[in-house]
């Protein structure tokens, strides 16, 4: 059975599509910000070597496995209606939205930062003081550059993945780009344009993601230690 | 000849193992020393302690006169700015240990610029001299004709070798301190960096004392020779009388030529 194009509805809807692509940035740009600068803080926390560190740390591991191991339609869904308890406030679906995107993403990049910091040799550091460096500069022209070094590949694919993610969003009501989609298809019954043109924005910007991320693969920037 | 380093009943533990006991030594000014030893003998400790890397556990050292760290009971006090001490005290490690994320050049300047707040220009010119004079191109062409900056990935070890070299004379240090430099590298290229230890010599007289187990150090650069075991100097000698000592056994054992190769020997 041939199927009867209009492609005249996407031109028909454009400002919709644009809205929750808009939407959608946001969602994912808020949410990386958000769950980087938080990521960062746990993971710089989990490499702690102190003693005293130890309680904390098990906690942050706890964190980790509840919002990293969660599949994250069960985890927004299921803050969407324990938050309000909890907080005792009404939550729209965006908000929500916006604090579980960005409590998963943090989970995950906690990890990433772990890992990284694990992997620079104390030697990096006395060739920093050898030279007079006091600790905070070590920290911040050494230690600091390094870790975004060995971790920036890492947290782009997670920030690609982030972008993916954001459709869940629709299912609090967000109207975001699928939620749109959504909406377009209801009105018109034309589902198959409509769920069309959103997978080729998606597509277009995964795969300038890639692009990007296969570049930083590539650079000398990136490649392996001295 | 002024004094540069000396040490008085110096000891440094880790866990139970006493590394260096109650360890006396004066080093002076121009003195090039070669040290050598069975490892876990305290070599590198001793370096670590002139630098103030490792806090010494009992004892003193001091440095130009002025007493630089004293402890006693494992207790130790560093009496002078340590950093800034550090920056006066040049060393460079058996692991290059140069930083990744940091092009060459940036490499050398991060001292100059961020520890003894050099212009930025001049510092850079600085290294580029640096890097010529330890023959290390800085720059590399790309396909497209632009020139970029090279990173340490790009560099073989013995040029990474000298590039910490480099880095480590960027800060125009008093002394040079060289822990098995080239332990990690082949006899070819150990070889080419004692050549351009001797040329940083020539041109900056600048006192080296050095970990090693090459005896070409000890013959054509030191100018005087420690043996050291279990903590202790059991050979302390003018370089140029090594062969009275050759002879003596264990000193023959941790110090050897970097290669069989007799022509390489010529080399030298």
């Amino acid at each position: 059975m041939a199927y009867d194009w209009q492609l005249s509805l996407i031109l028909e809807y454009w400002p919709a599509f644009l809205g929750g692509f808009i939407l959608t940035l946001k969602l994912t740009v808020v949410t990386i910000v958000a769950g980087t600068v938080l990521g960062y803080v746990l993971g710089i926390l989990l490499s702690l070597k102190s003693g005293y560190a130890k309680p904390l740390k098990v906690l942050i591991n706890i964190y980790i496995a509840f919002f990293g191991w969660l599949p994250l339609l069960v985890l927004m869904v299921w803050m969407y209606y324990f938050l309000p308890v909890l907080l005792d406030v009404r939550l729209d679906g965006l908000t929500v939205s916006y604090i579980a995107l960005s409590l998963n993403l943090s989970a995950f990049i906690a990890d990433v930062i772990r890992g990284a910091i694990e992997e620079i040799p104390n030697t990096y550091i006395d060739a920093g003081k050898a030279i007079g460096m006091p600790f905070p500069l070590i920290l911040r022209r050494i230690i600091f550059p390094e870790i975004v070094r060995i971790s920036l590949p890492a947290m782009v694919a997670l920030y690609i993945n982030q972008f993916k993610w954001t459709t869940l969003a629709s299912v609090l009501g967000v109207s975001e780009l699928l939620h749109t989609a959504d909406t377009i298809m209801i009105q018109t019954y034309r589902s198959l344009e409509a769920y069309t043109a959103i997978a080729i924005i998606y597509l277009a910007v995964v795969g300038l993601g890639n692009m990007v991320y296969m570049r930083m693969q590539r650079m000398e920037f990136f490649q392996q230690r001295a | 000849m002024d004094e540069l380093f000396r040490l008085e009943d110096v000891t440094v533990r880790f866990g139970r193992h006493e590394v260096l006991k109650k360890f006396n030594l004066a080093i002076y000014d121009r003195e090039r020393i070669a040290i050598c030893g069975p490892s876990g003998t305290g070599k590198s400790t001793l370096l670590r302690c002139l630098n103030l890397l490792q806090h010494i556990e009992q004892g003193a050292i001091y440095f130009r006169g002025q007493k630089i760290i004293e402890a006693s009971k494992g207790v130790a006090k560093v009496l002078v700015d340590e950093n800034a001490h550090r920056s006066r005290v040049g060393i460079v490690f058996q692991e290059f240990n140069l930083w990744p994320n940091k092009s060459i050049l940036k490499n050398i300047t991060e001292g100059p610029i961020y520890v003894k707040k050099l212009p930025v220009k001049r510092s850079t010119e600085r290294a580029r001299e640096l890097c010529a004079l330890v023959n290390v191109e800085p720059y590399a062409p790309t396909d497209r004709g632009r020139v970029v900056d090279k990173y340490p990935t790009q560099l073989s070890g013995g040029q990474r070798q000298r590039v910490a070299l480099a880095r480590a004379l960027a800060m125009d240090p008093e002394v040079l301190l060289l822990d098995e430099i080239t332990s990690a590298l082949d006899p070819p290229l150990a070889a080419e960096i004692l050549r351009y230890l001797r040329k940083i010599n020539e041109k900056f007289h600048i006192p080296m004392i050095l970990v090693t187990h090459h005896v070409e150090f000890a013959r054509s650069l030191a100018t005087r020779l420690l043996f050291m075991k279990d903590g202790q100097v059991l050979v302390d000698t003018p370089a140029e009388r090594l062969d009275e000592y050759y002879g003596h056994a264990e000193l023959k054992r941790y110090l050897q030529p970097m290669n069989a190769d007799e022509s390489l020997q010529g080399a030298l």
